[in-house]
């Protein structure tokens, strides 16, 4: 990449010394060199903020440390190199700790040293500027309302636990089906809390196999294990004063969960292979789609790591709850993705936002949002049309079922598939929100009026 | 006509350090001799007037200024001369000799003035 220009002002009494310098520093085009002869005339320019300063210390109408003192106030990101007729070490000192960059004698080689040490400056600058702008970026990428769309009340609620979160140190516990968007919201709490300028380090535990977990956790020795050629430190190391976001929590074996249960409440963790104690200062965000007291109940979750990890409960609502915010989140994938690829604007028409909203979407978010991309690829002008929809087959029956003549049999039938549907096919959980004798609703399924699967649904139709 | 000021006789300066900061930019170095016996006449007047009205201080300040030109142009008869006035202008001492070393930079960088311009006369 090329690097951006700078822009340096040299301040310096004597014209010929001056011009020697500007002219020599003018043979790099990438510097933009402008000459002031006086600290007034400099003082008058001052406000288009240079990215250097070389000044002379003994100018007529101040002395280097004053003007050092006035740049530092009005242009304090100004990289400010002092040239010197003589040594003097105490004035250097002293011009250092009022913060200038570099102190360089005038010798027969002030030049060559002005040339690199601008060089070395350069670079720090740019990668200074670049972190500026990625810190920027991450910022407006994770404010809660942009990073996360939604109007729908469950949102309102997601939004503000995640604000709560945010401001207070305390270990969150993100739950949610599959694509509703948990990382997200892990993000937007570290980017907006005091942990925002250290690291948030996120792990899978699912995609990582059982015997790594630990040392991808916790680090490891050189030598502690086969292939452990060098020595490595873990996620939890990583992380150290950010945050660390543990997805799909409930996949953890039981074993490493009691090696993360002492993680937590001693503060402290051990290399793998290694004896010493290492403090670590982190925030947990935990996510699972599985309901974790249900694992505990069944033995597959430790009851104290529940306790200990459940702090703040965020629960992500699934997009079928979320009302009118699956338009505005298919509205903001389709803008994105004609932007992204350069195609022109297009929308939603009456019938596709219908069908849009009509839909279950077992796969939330992540799903909605390649059905619109594949739409945006689909149609061949502005509108997207019906047809231009490709779903999976699950349309919500029972929001559609209310605009068909239906007997009340058939309505209660598809009533209760639907929540069937909707909740991963568990009897005693519908049985309890319909109100519903559980033993009529196994008799249904026993009858096959009512259906354990999505895809026989499917299947048959 | 030598531009380095030593192949044709004796030059009491040399312009290779120049030449070889700036690339070998001949307008440019044109433009700096110019510039060079513009300021230099004049802080070498104005060297001798404070002197003569004993301001140390505005003797010290302007040898100071000067020594970097003297260096840059390797005027190599009046880099001890220049240092020694500096010098002794800021700490108060050898005052006495100060007028002789500044009536010989004087002469000396009118010699030069010459020479370069009889160098760089177009």
């Amino acid at each position: 990449m090329k690097p951006e220009p700078v822009s340096i002002f040299i301040i310096e009494d004597d014209a010929v010394y001056c011009s020697v310098l500007a002219h020599f520093l003018s043979l790099n085009p990438d510097f933009k060199v402008r000459k002031f002869l006086s600290a007034k005339d400099f003082l008058k320019s001052i406000y288009e903020k240079p990215d250097f300063i070389t000044l002379d210390y003994s100018l007529p109408d101040a002395t280097g440390d004053r003007l050092l003192t006035q740049i530092r106030e009005m242009s304090p990101e100004s990289e400010v190199i002092i040239i010197s007729g003589q040594e003097d070490i105490k004035i250097a000192v002293d011009l250092f700790k009022k913060g200038a960059h570099d102190y360089i004698v005038k010798d027969h080689d002030t030049h060559e040293r002005l040339w690199m040490a601008i060089s070395n400056i350069r670079e720090n600058i740019g990668l200074k500027k670049e972190l500026a702008v990625l810190q920027q970026e991450v910022q407006k990428k994770y404010t809660f309302h942009k990073a996360i769309i939604g109007t729908s009340e469950p949102m309102k609620q997601v939004f503000k636990l995640t604000e709560k979160a945010a401001r207070a140190n305390i270990t969150v516990s993100i739950s949610g089906e599959t694509g509703t968007g948990k990382d997200l919201v892990a993000k937007a709490i570290h980017f907006n809390s005091d942990r925002k300028k250290f690291p948030f380090v996120a792990v899978n535990v699912a995609a990582i196999p059982k015997d790594l977990l630990e040392s991808e956790l916790f680090g490891h020795e050189k030598g502690s294990f086969t292939g452990a050629i060098a020595r490595r430190i873990g996620k939890f190391e990583e992380a150290n004063k950010g945050t660390l976001f543990l997805d799909e929590i409930s996949e953890m074996d039981l074993n490493m969960q009691a090696k993360v249960l002492r993680v937590l409440q001693e503060q402290e963790l051990t290399r793998v292979g290694s004896n010493e104690l290492i403090k670590i200062n982190v925030r947990i965000i935990v996510a699972t789609n599985r309901n974790l007291l249900e694992q505990v109940k069944k033995g597959k979750f430790r009851e104290d790591l529940y306790y200990r990890l459940l702090g703040l409960p965020i629960h992500m609502p699934p997009l079928r709850e979320r009302g009118n915010d699956i338009i505005l989140i298919a509205k903001h994938f389709i803008d994105l993705f004609c932007s992204e690829n350069n195609l022109s604007k297009k929308y939603l028409n009456v019938d596709a936002k219908k069908k849009l909203m009509l839909y279950a979407f077992p796969g939330n978010v992540r799903e909605l949002k390649s059905i619109v991309e594949l739409a945006c690829v689909m149609s061949d002008e502005e509108e997207i049309k019906e047809e231009h929809l490709q779903l999976n087959g699950h349309t919500n029956k029972f929001t559609q079922a209310n605009t068909n003549a239906l007997t009340l049999k058939q309505f209660t039938t598809q009533l209760i598939q639907h929540y069937l549907d909707t909740n991963n096919y568990d009897v005693l959980k519908v049985a309890a929100q319909l109100k519903v004798g559980k033993s009529k609703l196994y008799r249904m399924i026993s009858n096959k009026e009512l259906k354990l699967n999505r895809n026989a649904d499917a299947h048959n139709e | 006509m030598s531009k380095n000021g030593s192949i044709n006789g004796h030059r009491l300066y040399n312009l290779n350090k120049l030449y070889e900061i700036e690339q070998y930019d001949e307008n440019f170095i044109q433009d700096l001799v110019k510039l060079f016996l513009e300021t230099m006449s004049s802080q070498s007047d104005d060297l001798l007037k404070y002197c003569e009205e004993k301001n140390w201080e505005r003797v010290y300040c302007i040898a100071h200024k000067m020594k970097a030109n003297i260096d840059l142009l390797s005027i190599e008869m009046l880099k001890n001369e220049i240092r020694f006035v500096e010098h002794n202008a800021r700490a108060g001492t050898s005052l006495n000799d100060l007028r002789e070393k500044i009536s010989f930079i004087h002469a000396g960088l009118q010699e030069v003035a010459a020479q370069l311009d009889a160098d760089f006369q177009q």
